[in-house]
């Protein structure tokens, strides 16, 4: 279950309509290394994790992640209100607007929707959770890139507190892999997978 | 415990567990993103540009709307930080205790918002006169705050 609080993590008041940089910003909606996905990769992965802390990690993580989709969709709607057709021709939100005209839509910055193919949920948690080192990790890269092309103040705040979260996250997960790996034989991590061939090897209620 | 004293395994990533350590205050956590200084890794290109310099992120209200928002920004965002760090470190009695504390002050400002102004979750409709939901700005709209 989830309840809904109305209002942003972080807040988002973008004053001036600018569809090139909402064409930017959506990938983060929709685009491989974006909220949504990140939201779903963990709230899907979750379900099988043998150390129960670990689930409970990907839950707030997963949840925090929702309401930073619910930050990124915010500028890209702030940033086309009042959008006028020449205005999306010359910014090159054209195409966008052909097919959805302001409405919001998971896609990445060059126009692929958005896909579950770009996530994982594997089944191991070893792997999973080196996903998701690997994800946060792309999520901060696309940060710093609109970061080094976005010069707007009241679009750049709310960036860096996204970027800044994805390096928390990481460390999150490194520290979830640690638990997991202490559950773990320390001579080979890989002798079994903990979330499918031996269930009861993993001590219940602990964690 | 012991393993993570010993030399990192060969084959697998490995991450040093955060130790506890200083606290940023809760505007400064707001604002960098983080209530660990020892997490808060900037990039050249978030440093200030000049333009930024005169922006003012503050706002601010005739009825303090804006004003208790931010406090309750503040505070929900320290203990968003904070549970991540519990999640990993459950045994952590100083990090438990820091977010009790601050769990009881945003329950009473979610209800000092819910009478003063609206309901921002539908639990705070307790405190309101009538079906308050439907009151407040959309959030995406950027709202009093």
């Amino acid at each position: 279950m989830w309840t809904y609080e109305k209002r942003l993590q972080f807040p988002v008041n973008i004053g001036r309509t600018c569809p090139k940089t909402a064409r930017l910003i959506i990938s983060q909606y929709g685009g491989p290394d974006g909220e949504l996905s990140a939201s779903l990769r963990y709230l899907s992965q979750r379900y099988t994790m043998p150390v129960k802390t670990v689930g409970g990690l990907l839950t707030d993580i997963g949840t925090e992640e929702l309401a930073h989709m619910e930050m990124i969709c915010a500028m890209v709607y702030q940033l086309t209100k009042n959008l006028t057709p020449e205005q999306a021709k010359a910014e090159g939100f054209d195409a966008y607007y052909i097919d959805h005209t302001t409405g919001l839509w998971p896609q990445a910055a060059a126009g692929l929707p958005f896909s579950a193919v770009e996530f994982q949920s594997k089944g191991d948690a070893i792997a999973d959770l080196t996903e998701n080192l690997a994800a946060e990790q792309k999520a901060r890269v696309v940060y710093e890139n609109l970061l080094r092309v976005i010069r707007e103040p009241d679009v750049r705040e709310p960036l860096k507190f996204l970027r800044a979260r994805e390096i928390v996250h990481f460390q999150r997960f490194g520290e979830a892999l640690e638990r997991t790996k202490e559950r773990l034989d320390a001579r080979n991590f890989y002798y079994f997978n903990p979330e499918f061939d031996q269930p009861a090897s993993v001590p219940a209620g602990r964690g | 415990m012991e393993q993570r004293d010993a030399a990192p395994s060969l084959g697998i990533a490995t991450v040093p567990v955060q130790a506890w350590g200083e606290l940023y205050g809760m505007e400064t956590a707001f604002l960098q993103g983080t209530v660990f200084p020892d997490l808060d890794m900037p990039f050249f290109a978030s440093d200030p540009l000049p333009e930024e310099k005169a922006y003012c992120r503050k706002r601010t209200s005739e009825d303090g709307s804006a004003e208790l928002m931010q406090e309750i920004y503040q505070v929900s965002f320290l203990l968003d930080d904070l549970v991540l760090y519990l999640d990993t470190h459950p045994d952590d009695e100083t990090a438990f205790s820091i977010y009790q504390e601050n769990s009881r002050r945003r329950k009473e400002l979610k209800e000092t918002f819910a009478k003063r102004f609206y309901p921002l979750t539908r639990d705070c409709m307790a405190g309101c006169g009538d079906f308050g939901w439907k009151d407040g700005e959309p959030p995406w709209e950027g709202g009093c705050c």
